[in-house]
């Protein structure tokens, strides 16, 4: 029997089904696991591990091209099932959903109910897809355009339910903000990439909805001295996004750029009336800022969007004040660069002169030149969030120190013995 | 050689090579000069170590670490010993590691708003430091006079500000670390974005059951530009935690909320540090708004509103900054106060969801009754975070034990409400036989996997957070020698 007729035998017919192809890296799958309920997802990991087999596991499919290579994955695991919130508490400010659960619809019910003058709450959490999941943002560490204020999801997840590959269902943290019981195995979860249990369901602290949000655009230079006042702008206590990009980026983003060159700065205010009408006067005095539309959905897209063989994109993670050189030296190595200046955080993007596909010498000097800024910045991180497949062969695309890699694999060995999870996906190769 | 002599020789081996690699004045072995280590805060859970030695740098620690290693021997990390659970209590047979000496800030960057440094820098004087650059480090515990960033790293320490400002593990960027083989490495990274598994965020708060940290880059905050503090007097505890659920339901985020019942009122107002509090008052809810200056009056405004509503006697601000210390000294004083009401004092710690705390409230207060105890609450009401303490006599066996089991009927009171058992002060080995109130097996047993990978020898502060009995297969064969005291 293959795995799909086991676990048709044991779960229902309606569990599984082959359809439309997921593409993982040149890897596609027709082969569909798709359990009704966490008791479901369960026991059928546990049989996939029985089977030898291995899954990719998928929510909303947003963020699959990042990762390396799959090894031999069988089928495709979709939590779309695990859906659902199933409490709100308005009173304390904490929600809790199924994996499979969208984004925008957790959003759309804490919009409501709670607080003075209906101000309700939000899930400081973001995608650009419609389609985003709540475990897969939690399982990719996702972060937005808003990271600035909203923080990694490390800091929004306080409880986790969690199947391992070998079948149990375990939980950690929980629905209270305060918990110091136990291993804080939900910050081992979190941007592990599915690769060490499958979320089954969170719960999330929420924020405050403000009460006033507004938009502004100003362009800055391509200088230190602009470095320091985007930083600073980032730093207003009403900023909820702060953004920079280079003209490059600016374009494939159809956004407008400052006829004088260099750089837009994109603010996003977020909070009481005072503080906002506040800080949006120190915008406008200090850097000429005028009023903009919201660009978050536009400036996600840009560094979400897979670029397959066309092109690469890397995040790297800098010191703050580090982000406005680096984002430089990047944009002399030709690639366009986006950047959360608050939060330390660059994304380049790189597509091929032509248009199409990156041939290897354009592939192999846009990685060297990436690698290089970030080998000259001190304790800088770097991944690769899009890269062809073939020059994943070669590397990990999450660049991890040897310790932490060792740790990383003797973890998926004691959590995932028969490799059922993502296998070969997650940093470290695990 | 019989199994003693063949024992005492291989410990002499030890505290040699000890001695060789850190000098003979880091290495402490006379009886007398181990006794002040044989507990932390946890009073009622003490064992003698087989040596304490305090390195000063990072290569040492690694040092010590592999020498124990090598020779089998367990090794306890400690702090300042200010733990509330005994996570820092040695075993007999075993090397206390006290990292007190480390005691340097490495580096301030005020622009980029982080510092370095060792793990026996002392919590309060990180911000006393950095504080003329406009910064503050803002987890706060309540012992943060005496208590070390390395400790509060190891428990993911919290305090009044949390609601706010978050716990440890939001303010940790990256730590160096030895791990329980020895090898030094490093975890995290400055922007707080590391790649690969956050094993940083399971570090912070593993209770120095995972190795040792030796360095610590934590992210500063800008110190608010506006504080309002309000003190709001109630008749009882129920209408100060109702209070609670409607100022947090108004769009902003306080910075503390914390309230005292009237046994601690009481207390505070009998002793030295007597703050001018009604001692007829129910409850003092002490409520704390930062942020820009011009968001202020509103919040007050609310503030003011909410405590109306739910009938309270009086709302007073803080004027100016003394008598913003003079509201928070009956705060900060109260676990002091206590000491009048019996020579001992036993702090409990437990979370519930916010919305429960007048419904548990009234549980505790009513399991101190039922077991004639000396109950009295303060606790950080805007994170649910419960701390009943119980003044009793340890000298009174049968007072022991009514405190054992009232503390095993709050902590299940809490979990029946949705809660957990430790918000704050940790494990330790003070609830570690209560993880099966709130996780089952396979729960226990992804925590021991994530030990095991680790601490595979299981040397590095053994039998501490996670139950032993139940896991007999897996327990650390190493560490024996040890009588438990009995908790009941």
């Amino acid at each position: 029997m293959n795995v799909l007729d086991v676990l048709q035998d044991a779960l229902g017919p309606d569990c599984v089904h082959e359809g439309a192809a997921t593409e993982l890296d040149g890897t596609w799958l027709t082969a569909c696991f798709a359990p009704a309920d966490a008791e479901a997802l369960a026991r059928g990991l546990s049989l996939i591990g029985k089977a030898a087999a291995s899954v990719v596991v998928r929510g909303g499919g947003t963020r699959l091209a990042l990762g390396n290579l799959p090894i031999d994955p069988a089928l495709v695991l979709s939590t779309k099932r695990l859906a659902g919130v199933d409490t709100f508490d308005p009173d304390d400010g904490v929600v809790h959903a199924g994996a499979g659960t969208s984004i925008a619809e957790i959003q759309q019910t804490v919009r409501v109910g709670g607080g003075a003058d209906d101000a309700g709450w939000e899930l400081p959490m973001e995608s650009a897809s419609p389609h985003a999941t709540l475990g897969g943002l939690i399982a990719t560490a996702a972060v937005g355009p808003r990271v600035t204020a909203f923080g990694p999801p490390r800091d929004v997840v306080l409880g986790l339910e969690v199947a391992l590959a070998t079948g149990e269902r375990t939980h950690c943290g929980g629905r209270v903000v305060k918990n110091v019981t136990g291993y804080d195995l939900g910050k081992l979860y979190t941007g592990s990439f599915g690769s060490l249990g499958v979320i089954e369901a969170a719960w999330l602290r929420l924020r405050p909805r403000p009460k006033c949000v507004s938009w502004w655009a100003a362009p800055i230079g391509d200088d230190d001295a602009a470095d320091v006042l985007a930083l600073a702008a980032a730093r207003l206590s009403s900023t909820r996004a702060a953004i920079v990009a280079n003209r490059s980026a600016a374009r494939c983003l159809d956004l407008p750029v400052s006829p004088e060159g260099g750089r837009c700065l994109w603010l996003e205010l977020a909070g009481a009336p005072a503080a906002t009408e506040r800080d949006a006067a120190w915008l406008t005095g200090e850097l000429a800022a005028e009023s903009s539309v919201d660009v978050s959905a536009e400036v996600h897209g840009f560094v979400e969007e897979p670029l397959g063989s066309r092109g690469i994109r890397a995040r790297l993670a800098v010191r703050s004040t580090a982000v406005g050189r680096v984002s430089r030296a990047l944009d002399l190595a030709g690639f366009g660069v986006v950047s959360h200046p608050g939060a330390g955080l660059i994304y380049a993007n790189r597509v091929a002169d032509s248009g199409g596909d990156m041939d290897s010498a354009e592939l192999a000097d846009a990685i060297v030149g990436v690698e290089s800024v970030a080998a000259g910045e001190p304790g800088a991180a770097l991944r690769f969030e899009s890269l062809p497949t073939v020059a994943k062969r070669d590397r990990d695309v999450f660049v991890v120190d040897p310790v932490s890699a060792e740790l990383s694999r003797d973890l998926k060995h004691r959590f995932d013995p028969k490799g059922v999870l993502n296998r070969g996906r997650a940093p470290g190769g695990v | 050689m019989s199994a003693t002599h063949a024992e005492g020789s291989r410990a002499g081996g030890v505290l040699r090579s000890l001695e060789a690699a850190l000098g003979r004045d880091a290495c402490l072995t006379r009886p007398e000069d181990l006794f002040a280590y044989e507990c932390d805060g946890l009073t009622l859970e003490a064992a003698r170590p087989m040596a304490v030695v305090l390195p000063r740098r990072a290569e040492e620690v690694a040092t010590v670490v592999r020498i124990c290693a090598q020779a089998d021997v367990p090794f306890v990390p400690r702090g300042a010993g200010t733990g509330l659970s005994g996570g820092a209590r040695p075993l007999p047979g075993a090397v206390l590691i006290e990292c007190s000496r480390m005691n340097r800030i490495l580096e301030v960057d005020p622009d980029d708003r982080i510092a370095v440094v060792q793990p026996g820098v002392v919590n309060a004087d990180l911000t006393k430091a950095v504080a003329h650059h406009g910064l503050f480090y803002a987890p706060d515990p309540s012992s943060q006079l005496a208590c070390t960033i390395g400790g509060n790293v190891a428990e993911n320490s919290g305090g009044p500000h949390t609601l706010k400002h978050g716990t440890t593990t939001n303010h940790v960027l990256a730590v160096e670390f030895v791990l329980p083989d020895g090898r030094l490495t490093r975890l995290g990274s400055d922007s707080g974005h590391a790649e690969g598994l956050d094993l940083r965020g399971v570090v912070v708060g593993s209770e120095g059951t995972l190795g040792i940290v030796t360095e610590v880059t934590v992210r500063l905050t800008p110190t608010p530009e506006g504080v309002e503090t309000l003190l709001a007097i109630f008749p009882d505890v129920v209408s100060a935690c109702r209070t609670v659920g409607r100022i947090i339901t108004g769009g902003f985020v306080p910075a503390a909320l914390e309230i005292l019942d009237q046994r601690t009122i009481q207390a505070v107002e009998d002793s030295v540090y007597a703050a001018g509090l009604p001692r007829d008052a129910g409850a003092v809810l002490l409520i704390e708004l930062d942020g820009p200056a011009c968001d202020l009056p509103d919040q007050v405004a609310h503030v003011r509103a909410a405590s109306d509503a739910e009938g309270a006697d009086s709302v007073r601000v803080a004027a100016d900054d003394v008598e913003r210390a003079q509201f928070w000294m009956a705060r900060k004083a109260s676990f002091g106060a206590m000491g009048r009401l019996g020579p001992d004092l036993y702090v409990h710690d437990a979370v519930v969801p916010r919305k429960s705390l007048p419904e548990v409230m009234q549980k505790v207060c009513e399991i101190g009754d039922r077991y004639r105890l000396k109950l009295s609450n303060v606790f950080h009401a805007g994170d649910g975070n419960l701390h009943p303490n119980i003044s009793f006599d340890r000298r009174d066996e049968d007072e022991l034990s009514r405190v054992m089991n009232a503390g095993r009927e709050i902590l299940e009171t809490c979990v029946a409400a949705g809660g957990v058992i430790t918000g704050e002060h940790g494990v330790g080995v003070e609830k570690r036989d209560f993880m099966d109130l709130v996780f089952d097996a396979d729960d226990l047993s992804a925590m021991h996997r994530l030990r095991d990978a680790f601490n595979p020898a299981g040397l590095c502060n053994p039998e501490k957070v996670l139950p032993t009995p139940r896991f007999c297969a897996e327990a650390n064969p190493k560490a024996r020698g040890y009588d438990r005291v009995p908790f009941e």
